[in-house]
């Protein structure tokens, strides 16, 4: 829908330049200099640009790529068409193309913010999060109302964990907008992220506050409030994103782990089956079974539960490191310990514990 | 007519008592049709009653003769009480169904029946109920004669309390039956077990070695097994001069080497403490412990400290606490006796029993057993840690190594991971068994993984990142060194001293030997030092190592052979325990030792000439390198020099890194950093080798 907007736009655009045309002047013929100055174009010109709206929208990104390209021969200043023939590269997922496109229409309309934020979404895209921020901060710089924005520079600073940074422009897409429900989302996982659990806390409940759909932040409400291991508070948050959405996956999984740090196994379980249910490839909810399996002393079933989330997730050291505590249970210590050296390569720290503990050190005598 | 009405009135009547549970004492009225049954039901609780009663005193004969008596009338209320006290006497285990039906039939049967009772509940671990049962003993036992017995229930009472307070505390234990190699269906129990786990003596009371005892069963006897493989072999009778055929020999301490069996006899009466040692591949004949360990009272536990210098051990002698205290007792250099004995000092020793004491190679956890502190019922077992020197508040163990039985014995092997006891266990091969205790740690909890939408217009969701929780170290804080000692060239194994050196203090900690048959040598380093070790034997040069162990460095264990060199022009060692300030050529204080050593190696030998030589490893700029180990081995000269060695007899070489132990390549290649690092400080050494002798 972003992407058709801009369309729509230039298309009435278009076709109002076509009626002045057809109005005041005789086509063909006609010369570029004189239109130029009455801040007029050429027939042909529309034409082609005209053609090219019409490619688009039939979805022929190639043939829009060409009439675009031929307005901008005929009219090298002609904005629209250096915007439209951008979208079109877009479609084609030929970013940098694009993105020299949107800079071109940047140079000739320096008020354009649109285009300076399309730079900044390509390049976020891309990966690219420092020449995003710089793009969304001319965006905001030219219109001083949008929200979107210093929301998406956000974004951007969050991917690169500066989270200081992107709290300030949260701050500012919420002074452009106070009621902005995602970014109170946001702002929250930022301080979420710096462990300022309360603050995070305050933020979710403003988002679902002036927007009580966001299952999302009903689901980060409850996991900032078993991160404080208030299971209660946070199952109750879990409840709401879950009757938002009804294929939450991700709220089931984070729900069954509340309920079992509550000591609610069977709850747990239950919670962590729904998740597999809705996604059968979701590993972390094969895990997280695994963990409740061994909560309830069932051994067997936990190395059962983590054989599958290695399948799915072959460098997944916490289930590595949960095996290896079932197996050690089922008084396979050298299966547990192979496990553990696995997750201690992968990373765990508590891996390496139990690698150096006596457990495995008894077995190399 | 009559005589009918009646007989019938009285088999309707006693249908009744038994219907309802009512007492049916043992009256030949009651057992008009049944005269001869009931002659010689009387008969065998008679015999019965001569059983348990006499002496010796021969329960399980008399409990066999009133189950005779028993299947004839179960109804007795008497009857109930005498087969409860008979296996009070040997199997608790199945007392109570006796002592509850005596009660439920005629519950005055005996003035302590609400005891036993009691008791069945206690041991049964229905804590509350047993409680009741006690405190109805408490307030109905008037007669004076019953009061030693209240005095006791009050502290069955305490005991109970323990057990409810403790049942929710389970331990993380497995207890595995250590199998048919080493239990029978008689009696095997006290083991004792060396450091390493490599060797276990216990005793038993079984037909293998002895003569049965005239007071029943077998005289106890010693038995030995070795572990191969991870597998306890069949045990054997240790043999002479340790067992002494018609009498009573036991187990009760063995040093962590294995070298030093503490035994125990009687033949003196009250009860002593012997050592045998092992150290030409036979254990020696026992030696009493002297004087200040053994008196005219029991002594019956023994254990050595990892440097073999002090002893705990207990006695009832008079002057402590109550019963049997746990004392120490240093052993005097001088005298070459152990010295004076001490009752331990702090919360250890209470009015009550404290018996089986162990310590542990580690130097700072101590095992033992008690019916005093908060035990839930007989003898627990606790252990209290060291802590700047001063024993803990002991700690009980917990249920299910503890129980309301006696629970005794224990002994944990260095790594802390495993310890043995023994019990008498569901599912054993009779009477006592061995157990193997493997001690699981604190519980090792599972990682959960979770994931967020944490921005609102990224669908894909983030994973939480999270700290794995701490952990507490499990185990043991020390190592155990192990290995054989061989002439490097015959490759037979020698009786070497192994010598313990603190390298901070400069003291010699302890001297061990390594077994003259096998080469054997087991050294127990607890965590906290820079330990030194020097292998020396006349003629050779001296072999070092060097153990540096954090305090929290959980349990280490290094097998390390080690090859002895005679004196030989051309031979050289490495001079593990000489140290430099970082990338200087300061000599540090914890040198001296070693330093010392070769100065006596060159004194006794003083027609050697010697180089010392510097290593580095080949981090650093090479030519700094080979500076700085020029200046090192030099240091090392001047030392020489100033302490009296003829400069003329020494020379100094630097080869920086130029002639590694291990290579570049080979470091490269080995998979963890810390791999990495012990490698690159192999190369870092002082070595020395003889030019000429």
């Amino acid at each position: 829908m972003i992407k058709i907007l801009p369309l729509l736009c230039f298309s009435f655009i278009a076709l109002q330049v076509n009626a002045q045309g057809d109005s005041t002047l005789t086509g063909k013929g006609v010369d570029q200099d004189i239109l130029d100055s009455l801040g007029m174009k050429n027939p042909e010109v529309i034409k082609k640009y005209n053609d090219g709206i019409t490619q688009y929208t039939s979805k022929n990104y190639l043939g829009a790529v060409q009439a675009f390209t031929e307005c901008v021969l005929m009219d090298t200043v002609y904005i629209e068409a250096y915007y439209q023939r951008a979208q079109a590269f877009v479609m084609m997922e030929k970013p940098s193309e694009a993105i020299k496109d949107f800079s071109t229409t940047l140079r000739l309309d320096p008020t354009n913010a649109d285009a300076a934020y399309q730079i900044g979404s390509l390049h976020m895209k891309s990966g690219d999060y420092e020449n995003a921020i710089k793009a969304f901060e001319k965006a905001e710089n030219i219109d001083v109302a949008n929200e979107k924005y210093p929301y998406k520079r956000g974004i951007a600073l969050f991917e690169l964990q500066n989270y200081e940074g992107a709290i300030d422009a949260y701050n500012e897409a919420i002074k452009r907008n106070p009621k902005f429900g995602n970014a109170y989302n946001d702002r929250g996982s930022c301080k979420l992220m710096q462990e300022d659990l309360d603050g995070a806390i305050a933020d979710y409940k403003l988002a679902v506050q002036y927007d009580n759909k966001l299952s999302f932040a009903y689901n980060n409400l409850g996991s900032a409030y078993r991160k404080q291991e208030n299971y209660d508070a946070a199952i109750k948050y879990y409840n709401e994103a879950i009757k938002l959405k009804i294929d939450y996956y991700v709220a089931f999984n984070n729900r069954g782990s509340a309920k079992l740090m509550k000591g609610d196994i069977e709850g747990a379980i239950s919670d962590f089956n729904k998740a597999i249910e809705i996604k059968p490839d979701y590993a972390f909810a094969y895990n997280n079974l695994a963990g409740a399996f061994i909560k309830k002393e069932d051994y067997k079933s936990a190395v059962e539960a983590c054989d599958k989330a290695i399948e799915l997730r072959p460098e997944y050291m916490e289930a590595y490191l949960n095996r290896g505590i079932a197996k050690e249970m089922l008084k396979d210590v050298d299966g547990a310990c192979a496990d553990w050296e696995d997750a201690f390569i992968l990373g765990s720290e508590n891996a390496a514990s139990y690698v150096d503990g006596p457990a495995c050190q008894s077995l190399k005598k | 007519m009559k005589k009918l009405f009646i007989l019938t009135t009285f088999c309707i009547l006693s249908f009744n008592f038994i219907g309802f549970g009512q007492d049916v004492p043992f009256e030949k009225d009651l057992f008009k049709g049944r005269k001869d049954e009931f002659k010689a039901a009387v008969k065998h609780i008679k015999i019965g009653d001569d059983m348990r009663l006499g002496y010796p005193a021969d329960y399980r004969g008399a409990v066999n003769e009133y189950m005779m008596a028993y299947e004839f009338n179960p109804k007795s209320a008497d009857l109930n009480y005498k087969i409860g006290l008979a296996y009070f006497h040997f199997d608790k285990h199945s007392m109570g169904q006796y002592f509850e039906a005596a009660y439920e039939l005629k519950p005055t049967v005996a003035p302590d029946i609400l005891y036993f009772v009691g008791l069945s509940h206690h041991l049964d671990a229905q804590w509350q109920e047993a409680i009741d049962y006690y405190n109805k003993f408490i307030s109905s036992a008037t007669d004076p004669e019953l009061q030693e017995m209240k005095t006791v229930a009050i502290k069955k009472v305490m005991e109970c309390k323990s057990g409810i307070a403790l049942a929710g505390n389970q331990g993380r234990v497995w207890i595995d039956n250590l199998g048919p190699n080493i239990n029978t269906e008689y009696p095997d129990y006290a083991p004792v077990v060396s450091t390493d786990e490599a060797i276990m003596v216990f005793t038993a009371r079984k037909p293998d070695s002895d003569i049965s005892s005239p007071v029943g069963g077998y005289f106890e006897d010693l038995f030995i097994t070795k572990r191969v493989g991870g597998t306890w072999m069949r045990a054997k009778p240790i043999g002479e001069p340790i067992n002494v055929k018609g009498q009573h020999d036991a187990t009760i301490g063995i040093s962590p080497d294995g070298h030093t069996l503490f035994v125990y006899n009687d033949k003196k009466g009250g009860g002593d403490i012997y050592a045998s040692t092992n150290l030409g591949g036979e254990w020696s004949k026992p030696q009493n412990l002297g004087k200040n360990i053994n008196t005219d009272y029991h002594e019956p536990d023994a254990s050595l400290s990892f440097d073999g210098k002090r002893l705990y051990f207990t006695s009832d002698k008079p002057g402590g606490k109550g019963g049997h205290d746990i004392y120490f007792s240093d052993w005097d250099d001088d005298k070459e006796e152990w010295g004076e004995a001490f009752p331990i000092p702090g919360p250890i020793n209470t009015q009550y029993e404290e018996r089986s004491v162990f310590i542990h190679p580690d130097g700072e956890t101590m095992y033992f057993s008690s019916n005093g502190h908060n035990t839930m019922g007989g003898y627990d077992l606790f252990f209290s840690k060291l802590v700047n020197g001063v024993w803990q508040e002991p700690v009980n163990l917990g249920p299910p190594l503890n129980t309301p039985y006696d629970d005794v014995q224990l002994v944990v092997a260095g790594n802390g991971r495993f310890g043995y006891y023994s019990s008498y266990r569901e599912g054993g091969f009779g009477e006592k068994d061995i157990y193997l205790i493997t001690f699981l740690g604190p519980e090792k909890p599972p990682l959960l993984s979770n994931e967020d939408n944490l921005l609102a217009s990224v669908a894909q969701p983030i994973k939480e990142t999270f700290k794995e929780p701490e952990l507490v170290n499990e185990g043991s804080n020390m190592a155990i060194l192990t290995g054989v000692i061989t002439d490097a060239k015959t490759k037979l194994p020698l009786k070497a001293d192994v010598v313990l050196i603190d390298n901070e203090k400069n003291v010699v900690i302890a001297e061990f030997q390594s077994e003259p048959k096998t080469g054997k040598y087991l050294v127990s380093l607890p965590a906290g030092s820079n330990y030194g070790i020097a292998v020396k034997h006349d003629g050779y040069l001296f072999h070092s190592e060097n153990f540096v162990l954090e305090r929290s460095s959980g349990f280490k264990q290094y097998e390390k052979d080690v090859e002895l060199k005679k004196i030989e022009v051309g031979e050289s060692i490495i001079l593990r325990n000489i140290f430099f300030d970082l990338d200087k050529y300061t000599l540090r204080p914890e040198s001296v030792n070693e330093l010392e050593r070769l100065i006596k190696l060159m004194n006794d030998n003083p027609t050697l000439r010697i180089e010392i030589s510097g290593h580095t490893d080949t981090r650093g700029s090479s030519s700094h390198n080979q500076e700085l180990s020029a200046n090192r081995a030099k240091a090392v000269v001047d030392y020489l020099v100033d302490h009296g060695i003829d400069a003329s007899r020494l020379e100094s070489a630097g080869y920086g890194e130029s002639k590694p132990l291990i290579s570049d390549a080979q470091i490269t290649d080995m998979p963890t950093k810390s791999q990495k690092e012990e490698a690159h400080q192999s190369n870092r050494r002082t070595e020395f080798k003889i030019l000429s002798k």
